[in-house]
């Protein structure tokens, strides 16, 4: 599991390290917001997947949100 | 002509979209429809036809006044900053939740029919890793090698309906009455909730070039789409009647199975897989170009390529942690998705037609 997550922040990382030099380059500071924002959500997101991998899905929850029956 | 080599036609942006309805045409049609209208099943193309013809008019309408512009642009116009940027949230949650969807029904059906037991990973991260090195050409290389891969879509599919001919009990298309009408009606929420997908098109409306001809060739498309999804209903149905239809997981791919030409043709399914997987690659592709424009046009981006790979990182996961299994994917699709697409694809654009109307915009 520890592993897992060390794989999921690294492949985040080397994400980071490939695209953010070249949008520093060009002075691209929103798309440099958005794309920590999305990796946030990415890491966010693959943190719940490691950490709970029995849990409920995301159609699950969402079904009981709108009191629908799966 | 293209008047700019950043841009498509209207008749690519198409083409586009009909190798994209190709897999969700085959994989959830033929058994809702079934499930509604039992054997008049075959009929529920013709009311999606009516309705497809009329949003194409709609969206000829728009373009009339909104020459340049993306669907994004236009319903900011016509609503309101405020509640044009609500209603494209709407649309922007709505594209993330579908390009997962898709994601996962990917790897799901070709574990389902032809990988049992296989990681769905595994099929995900390919694909996703071909889609990344696609997407960094842009969309005119898409749509080129779309034109490539859409006739030979069209072959295979036809050539396996005339294969499958043989096999045909055409008195399983009958009898159809008058009482028939309601539920064709509601058997075509399927059909009309996956060619919805042509409003769509228009989130990267600014690179699509001559949008004057939006009617005429959005007619040849919606003559198309309802021809292909009446030889899919009717190719399930003539097969095995509706009865199996409507409780076979694939119904298509089993028709595909029975396929035995003078025990010269046989086992063809693989054919079928592969213009499966041609079908989802188009598919996850637009869905990821799309939210791409949507965040291009929410914080006014200059560039969108370098968020394709975190987005790419991000969608695996949320594929992932999306569903437990495919039945609950099945109930997204029947119970939320085709609503909401239809909501979003149809009701909403004729909305903007008419509130544009009444304020003078359209």
């Amino acid at each position: 599991m520890i592993l897992m997550v060390i794989l999921l922040t690294a492949i985040i990382t080397a994400a980071g390290i490939l695209e953010i030099p070249g949008m520093v380059k060009k002075g691209q500071t929103k798309e440099i917001i958005v794309f920590v924002v999305i990796a946030l959500l990415a890491f966010a997101m693959g943190l719940y997947y490691i950490l709970t991998p029995h849990e409920k899905s995301l159609i699950y929850y969402t079904f009981k949100l709108f009191g629908l029956d799966i | 002509m293209l008047s700019d080599n950043k841009k498509i036609s209207i008749r690519q942006a198409i083409f586009i979209l009909l190798t994209l309805n190709y897999t969700p045409t085959i994989r959830l049609i033929p058994s809702y429809a079934a499930q509604r209208a039992k054997q008049a099943s075959w009929l529920s193309p013709i009311v999606t036809f009516i309705l497809l013809v009329m949003l194409v008019q709609v969206w000829q309408a728009i373009y009339r006044k909104y020459r340049n512009d993306t669907l994004m642009e236009i319903f900011r116009d016509i609503a309101g900053p405020v509640a044009g940027t609500v209603i494209l949230v709407v649309y922007l949650v709505w594209m993330v939740v579908l390009s997962a969807l898709y994601v996962r029904y990917f790897a799901m059906r070709l574990v389902g029919a032809i990988y049992p037991n296989a990681e769905i990973s595994i099929f995900i991260i390919s694909m996703l890793a071909v889609i990344i090195y696609t997407l960094n050409f842009g969309l005119p290389t898409l749509a080129r090698f779309n034109e490539v891969v859409f006739p030979f879509l069209v072959f295979v599919f036809f050539l396996l309906f005339l294969m499958m001919i043989p096999n045909f009990r055409t008195d399983f298309l009958t009898p159809v009455t008058a009482r028939s009408i309601w539920p064709i009606i509601e058997a075509s929420v399927a059909s009309t909730g996956i060619v919805a997908y042509f409003s769509f098109i228009f989130i990267f409306g600014d690179r699509i070039n001559n949008k004057e001809s939006i009617g005429k060739v959005g007619f040849r498309m919606a003559v198309f789409l309802a021809v292909m999804q009446i030889i899919v209903i009717v190719s399930i149905l003539c097969t095995f009647s509706h009865r199996i239809a409507q409780r076979t997981q694939l119904p298509y791919l089993t028709a595909v199975k029975q396929i035995n030409v003078f025990n010269i043709f046989e086992k063809v399914e693989s054919i079928v897989v592969s213009i499966w997987v041609l079908s989802d690659f188009m598919i996850i592709c637009f869905f990821i170009m799309c939210i791409l424009s949507m965040l291009k046009s929410f914080f006014r981006l200059s560039d969108t390529r370098p968020l394709t790979s975190i987005y790419v990182i991000f969608l695996y996961l949320l594929s992932m942690i999306m569903a437990n299994n495919v039945f609950e994917m099945e109930r997204l699709s029947e119970k939320i998705a085709l609503p909401a697409n239809i909501l979003l694809g149809f009701v909403i654009p004729a909305a903007m037609f008419v509130i544009g109307k009444i304020r003078k915009k359209v």
